[in-house]
């Protein structure tokens, strides 16, 4: 379970990118972040998986202070943002048994898992070719499989299907579902409604810094009085959003 | 007092428990920096290209400008690139079955005149001119049974050559001619050439103008270009958060990284050095300007002192960089910082070129001292206090700069993101 409470993030002493934000999301939930470019749904992610650390406020994982957990935290999140290049003139195979020994999975489990998530993710036909011969699904893939190599509780993906294609994107999602089907807990950002809404338990729409409406989809619709989640949702924008 | 067997018992078992709870240290704590150096060195040699930059570049580098060198300074001081050859006039059928029978010991080529075509040419002056260039001319006069050579005085080079010639050559001819007739020639010269030179030792001296400044430059610059892939780049790629989120401490990632550079760059280094030392063995060399023959002539604990610098100064080299890197955000202006060092370093360079012996105090100061102690050794002035200034000149500052990067997780956290 991760508990965010009252988190504040400033990058220079007069901007404050996160104003105060609190969500709790429990086990086998997919937690979705909503909002526009610039809204901070990436800086609040890095902050829960310890990437950066909030100027104040709490964010515990499993009961965990990520501030005082780092290591353990590791053990118990899978980050995967879609910003990641993996190193080019590798293979997924060869950088599966790298994460593999830094998280020291005993050997013969780190096979099993290899074979299960590569089969899963379609990995296997491509898994022995460099990362630079890899079209961008396939390299997606390979991050989203070293992601979850240590199999954690809680999963942190900063817009997994951002940039696939209608094949690769549906792939993503199923495994997701079953992921939460698993008891794990996710939390995701997207731009993509028709993804929000399909995967999401639950939303949090975020702008300027601020989680300005909070439930699922269709709460948020009744909510915003609008037939859609997408007016739904830029409806709350609009009236939450402050030009500067 | 207990029998000797149990006293040793005791420190045996005390020596496991030690031994084994280091181990267990070892294994604990050291796993994430053994992984990373492990993947590090797989990664330089699984890929031919990287592998060749690291290894083979360098000392391809090394090989050229020790090569190119001595024609520069030939060229600098004879206006010739090549080695004048060296003019013997009235050479006596001795002479000429000497070197026949030694051919192959030396690589001077040689122009023979009789007595009259060297007073013709001595008479049109062009043996003056030739001589104020460079020209090494060798006169036998038969009448006082006295060989003279002929340099010119004011220029050290030309006077260092023949004093080689003279050491290597005549010397040796005149011996052989002792020990078969039991007569001596008597040896005077033009100028008064009186001190001998071993030509080895002067290649050394010479050496040492130039390769350890190079040697230095080199491992930056290997240095550089790896500590540019193994964290601007992969911090670029977003590659070095996924390391980040594992579960091995953000200072071990770091120093798995530096440590497999500094083997890397050492391995390198001395691969460098294998290759001047066959080439030292093929290119025996009787210039006084060749570089080429140092390698022979350094001894067992010249080349411990050096090869326990090389490891050091790559180290001390690495932090520089990677304080660098951590201090900027863009990887452009990352890569124009880490060039920075590359001009004091040259600029050591030029100066170790044109400077005698090193100061005490040199020693001390970090890089310029780990050059000027493998100076010290070419020249033969290498004493065990200067290694000591030298490691304290290397490891202080490189401790200093790893606090600095890394004892604040916030450098290696929020900093960089403050300025994206």
């Amino acid at each position: 379970m991760i508990s965010v409470k009252n988190v504040h993030k400033s990058y220079t002493r007069n901007t404050e990118t996160i104003k105060g934000v609190s969500f709790e999301v429990p086990d086998g939930v997919i937690f979705g972040l909503l909002g526009p470019n610039g809204a901070g749904k990436t800086t609040l992610m890095q902050m829960m998986s310890t990437l950066l650390r909030p100027t104040s406020g709490v964010i515990t994982i499993d009961g965990l202070n990520a501030r005082d957990n780092l290591l353990e935290i590791h053990r118990r999140i899978g980050y995967l943002t879609t910003e990641v290049r993996l190193d080019p003139m590798s293979t997924p195979d060869k950088l599966w048994d790298f994460f593999a020994e830094l998280y020291d999975i005993p050997l013969k489990e780190s096979i099993s898992r290899k074979e299960a998530i590569f089969y899963k993710l379609g990995i296997t036909p491509f898994r022995n070719k460099k990362i630079i011969e890899l079209s961008t699904g396939m390299k997606q893939k390979a991050s989203i499989a070293i992601s979850l190599i240590h199999n954690p509780p809680v999963i942190i993906f900063d817009e997994p299907t951002n940039g696939l294609d209608i094949l690769t994107s549906k792939q993503v999602t199923d495994y997701l579902l079953e992921l939460k089907n698993e008891g794990h807990s996710i939390i995701l950002s997207t731009h993509i409604f028709s993804v929000a809404e399909s995967l999401c338990d639950e939303i949090a729409i975020l702008v300027d810094g601020r989680i300005v409406a909070q439930g699922s989809a269709e709460a948020l619709s009744q909510q915003a009085g609008t037939d859609t989640f997408e007016e739904a949702f830029f409806k709350i924008y609009v009236e939450n959003h402050v030009e500067e | 007092m207990a029998p000797r067997s149990s006293f040793v018992l005791a420190y045996y078992a005390k020596a496991r428990v030690l031994l084994s709870s280091a181990l267990i240290i070892y294994n604990n704590k050291m796993h994430g920096i053994r992984t990373i150096i492990k993947w590090e060195i797989s990664r330089v040699f699984s890929n031919w290209q990287r592998a060749a930059a690291v290894f083979i570049i360098p000392a391809a580098v090394m090989m050229a400008a020790l090569n190119i060198f001595p024609y520069l300074i030939n060229y600098m001081s004879t206006g010739s690139v090549t080695q004048k050859p060296i003019i013997v006039a009235n050479a006596p059928d001795s002479f000429l079955d000497y070197l026949d029978e030694t051919k192959g010991s030396t690589i001077y080529t040689y122009v023979f005149m009789s007595e009259d075509e060297f007073i013709t040419y001595w008479k049109s002056g062009d043996a003056v001119k030739g001589i104020e260039n460079g020209d090494i001319t060798v006169l036998f006069y038969k009448d006082d049974s006295t060989i003279y050579i002929g340099c010119n005085g004011n220029s050290a080079l030309s006077m260092e050559r023949a004093d080689s010639f003279r050491s290597v050559v005549l010397d040796p001819y005149c011996d052989d001619l002792a020990d078969d007739s039991g007569s001596m020639l008597e040896i005077n010269t033009f100028n008064p050439i009186t001190k001998i030179l071993d030509y080895r030792t002067d290649a050394n001296y010479q050496a040492s103008r130039v390769i350890p400044a190079m040697l230095v430059l080199l491992i930056y610059y290997c240095v550089y270009s790896m500590m540019s892939d193994m964290f601007a780049s992969e911090r670029d790629r977003g590659f070095y958060d996924k390391l980040l989120m594992t579960p091995v401490s953000p200072k071990h990632i770091v120093l798995g990284k530096i440590i497999s550079c500094t083997i890397l760059v050492s391995g390198a280094t001395y691969m460098t050095f294998l290759f001047l030392f066959i080439s030292s063995w093929l290119n025996r060399s009787n210039s006084s300007t060749s570089l080429i023959p140092f390698g022979l002539m350094l001894l067992p604990g010249q080349l411990l002192a050096v090869a326990i610098v090389i490891p050091v100064t790559a180290f001390l080299c690495a932090t520089i960089c990677l304080n660098i890197i951590f201090s900027i955000r863009r990887m452009k202006d990352v890569i124009m910082n880490l060039q920075m060092p590359l001009i004091y370093l040259m600029a050591d360079l030029f100066f170790q070129m044109f400077s005698g012996d090193s100061g005490i105090l040199e020693f001390l100061i970090p890089i310029h001292g780990s050059i000027a102690l493998i100076k010290a050794v070419f020249r033969s002035n290498f004493v065990s206090w200067q290694l000591v200034f030298v490691l304290i000149a290397s490891i202080l500052p490189s401790m200093l700069l790893l606090h600095r990067t890394y004892v604040k997780e916030g450098y290696i956290f929020d900093k960089r993101k403050k300025r994206s």
